[in-house]
């Protein structure tokens, strides 16, 4: 089972839309998907029409692992499941804190779905927090989607700079450029320069897409209600250079 | 898997589920004519599967995996097998071996995919639903599918529609009921209830007729060329009729054995050619694999000369089954078995049925053992084919007379017999095998590189059919001994054996 977290440290990137997409992507593969939404304001769970389970609210969640696996819940579509965002992962980073051992706690809580998954996708929450940096150490690939501006670029930075202070892998962080608008000379001139220095960075990119945006109408990924579009397409070339780089191909 | 029988409303129309704020979503997907298909003897069905066909789709049920594959296929316009099932074919091969598929009901058919939605349109649970059509009767099948963590719905869903008449359905033999269809499968091994106090004559003749029934549903199929199994089922059915006069020696006055022996010694040989092509026609792919590569090119050769001949001798037996002569002759010998009081009876005629069988087991048991004790591994072959005939006896009375003893010993002993008969089956196969073959060399006129490389491989054959043939033999006296040892005496002692035979076994026993 390979684990791969989709990870931004800035919010408004696409990133929630990203792991919808390229879970579902995934699954279509052949891959039987699970998507962990981690967020607390987790949005996964809308665009599936999932909703979040009552019961587990306010609980201490990944205490009870089987707690954890009966919140799984099917989508629509085959071979792709969902735990939705639970409210107590804002709790999690206080739970985590009191705990010895905390970074085998993810790790055990996902140890209970190994079997029945060949791979998870993990929708983090935009911070750096201690569930963050449990995500950071369990992930095998960390999928970061970035708006080819100023601002974004800077955040990667900060990003590989955290990793390289806390003795974390840089070469995890995978890179991808989302919401691109070819129209903006600032998008054009920053991706050519990201990837002068960035060697890890897709190939592959996301253009901003008002069928994206409609993901919140039709509550559901993409490939569903547009799947000709330039973004279901983008999504599925994204899809296959992440496979190769977390060799599941 | 549950059923929906037929009724006035769509079962599925009102569930019940107003105001929780789940609905039902169904989505046709196809519908078609066809026929609904098995073998003659229902394999599918009793396998707890349905299988139909029609112009271009294929669809099977399958009740332990609640499952509903559809194939969808063209038309066949190249002359392919049109019992041929595309991509479904191994897995019904597997059930159905040698059997052909037949239709057997004409149904329409359709198929529809449906969802339970919750109110935001979330997908809840999965169905497939089948709905057949008979002779104006129709079912439905619905197979509900479960989602991860909406168990709940489930349930609720299962509840529903057992509210509304669903059922589980657990065998294929509801389905068919449920579509008008009673007919049931032709069985090859009927039940043989037999009354222990009844008279020996009276059920001889319930023997007799049962399996000349059998023999008879059988010609249709031969006549049709649909499969091997018809012909073999129809000659096995009426070896057991000479088997039954030949064993119950004494019941029918002998002149009346004699006759009737005859007669079905003349109808029995009249297909043993084709039975024995059909056999070796079987073997193709073992022969091939049996001879050395060199001596391969000649077994194709074999094998076309062998078809041929099939086709000829195919005629032959159709037209023979079709005949006047024939039909007339079965006709005077069904009237003759109607009843048991019409064959001339002979002096064992009104011994207990219960008595004679035990007599007729217990001293056929005896014979084998005293059989045994002479054999070892350097006894002539003649001897061993003798065993064989007496162990086959022994093995139709076991059948015979299975209902007046304790099913479960008499199925063991069966089993422990049919280890030895498979062994000096094989035995005696190879020998007849061999035989054949050389029959076949002296027969065929070729000359030239094809008699050269037919010759080749007959010969190559002939030798490696020896070296099984020595394999068995080797396996004959252990298995002589193991079935004719003290746990099975005592078996047949405790079952077989009563006070008043004791002295006259004791002194066939001497001898």
């Amino acid at each position: 089972m390979k684990i791969i977290a989709c990870y931004s440290n800035k919010g408004g990137v696409g990133k929630t839309a990203s792991s919808v997409n390229l879970a579902y992507a995934a699954a279509q593969t052949g891959l039987k998907t699970l998507l962990c939404d981690l967020d607390p304001q987790g949005a996964s769970g809308f665009y599936f029409r999932v909703k979040p389970s009552k019961k587990l609210a306010g609980q201490d969640f990944f205490k009870d692992v089987e707690m954890f696996v009966s919140a799984i819940r099917a989508s629509d579509f085959r071979g792709l499941d969902l735990l939705p965002s639970n409210l107590s992962f804002r709790d999690f980073d206080i739970f985590l804190s009191r705990m010895k051992n905390s970074r085998s706690r993810l790790k055990k809580a996902l140890k209970s779905v190994k079997k029945e998954y060949d791979l998870l996708i993990l929708d983090c929450p935009p911070n750096i927090s201690l569930l963050s940096e449990n995500v950071f150490k369990v992930a095998d690939l960390i999928v970061v989607p970035v708006i080819p501006t100023t601002l974004s670029v800077r955040s990667l930075e900060q990003l590989y700079g955290f990793f390289t202070k806390n003795n974390y892998q840089r070469k995890k962080i995978t890179p991808f450029f989302s919401m691109v608008q070819k129209s903006k000379k600032l998008h054009v001139e920053t991706q050519a320069e990201l990837r002068k220095s960035h060697k890890r960075l897709l190939k592959n990119y996301v253009p901003f897409s008002s069928e994206v945006e409609k993901m919140g109408v039709h509550r559901a990924p993409v490939f569903t209600f547009a799947k000709n579009s330039k973004a279901a397409a983008a999504y599925r070339n994204v899809w296959r250079e992440i496979e190769k780089r977390a060799k599941l191909v | 898997m549950l059923l929906v029988a037929d009724s006035a409303t769509d079962p599925l129309s009102d569930l019940g589920f107003q105001g929780t704020g789940l609905s039902l979503q169904l989505l046709e997907l196809g519908s078609g004519s066809g026929h609904l298909m098995d073998s003659f003897s229902g394999d599918l069905a009793s396998q707890g599967r349905l299988l139909v066909r029609g112009a271009g789709f294929s669809g099977l049920l399958s009740l332990s995996q609640a499952s509903w594959q559809l194939e969808q296929h063209g038309e066949t316009d190249d002359g392919q097998d049109s019992d041929s099932v595309a991509g479904l074919a191994q897995q019904l091969a597997k059930i159905t071996k040698l059997r052909a598929l037949l239709d057997f009901l004409p149904v329409h058919m359709c198929w529809q995919e449906g969802r339970l939605l919750d109110d935001e349109e979330k997908t809840r649970c999965r169905l497939q639903l089948v709905w057949l059509q008979g002779e104006g009767r129709r079912v439905g099948l619905i197979i509900t599918e479960a989602l991860r963590g909406y168990t709940q719905d489930h349930q609720s869903l299962l509840a529903a529609l057992e509210a509304a008449g669903a059922e589980e359905v657990t065998s294929v033999d509801i389905i068919l009921a449920g579509l008008g269809w009673r007919q049931g499968f032709y069985q090859v091994k009927p039940e043989l209830q037999l009354g222990a106090a009844d008279s020996a004559r009276k059920s001889a003749t319930l023997l007799i007729r049962t399996f000349f029934k059998l023999a008879r549903a059988n010609e249709a199929g031969i006549i049709g060329d649909l499969d091997t199994e018809f012909l073999h089922d129809y000659r096995v059915s009426l070896r057991k009729v000479r088997s039954v006069l030949s064993l119950f020696k004494g019941v029918y006055s002998d002149k009346a054995t004699a006759d009737l022996k005859q007669a079905f010694s003349d109808i029995m040989r009249r297909t043993n050619r084709l039975r024995d092509l059909d056999v070796y026609l079987l073997n193709r792919e073992q022969y091939i694999d049996l001879v050395p590569p060199l001596s391969r090119p000649g077994v194709p050769l074999l094998f076309e000369d062998l078809q041929e001949s099939r086709g000829q001798e195919f005629e032959r037996v159709a037209r023979y089954l079709g005949s006047k002569a024939y039909l007339r002759e079965m006709a005077r010998l069904e009237k003759q078995f109607s009843s048991a009081a019409r064959i001339s009876k002979g002096p064992k005629a009104g011994r207990k049925t219960l008595d004679l069988s035990s007599e007729l087991i217990y001293r056929r048991f005896k014979r084998i053992c005293k059989a045994a004790r002479k054999i070892d591994d350097k006894t002539p072959d003649v001897e061993i084919h003798g065993v064989r005939i007496e162990c086959k006896k022994l093995r139709y009375l076991l059948e015979f007379f299975t209902s007046l003893y304790p099913v479960d010993e008499i199925r063991g002993l069966i089993k422990k017999l049919k280890k030895l008969q498979d062994n000096l089956g094989a035995f005696n196969d190879y020998s007849v095998q061999q035989q054949f073959l050389q029959d076949v060399l002296a027969l065929q006129a070729q000359r030239g590189r094809r008699g050269i490389t037919l010759a080749d491989s007959i010969g190559a054959l002939t030798a490696m059919l020896y070296q099984k043939q020595l394999g068995e033999r080797a396996l004959v006296t252990e298995n002589l001994a193991a079935f004719t040892g003290p746990e099975t005496r005592a078996l047949f002692t405790q079952l077989f054996q009563s006070v008043e035979r004791e002295d006259e076994d004791n002194r066939l026993l001497q001898q």
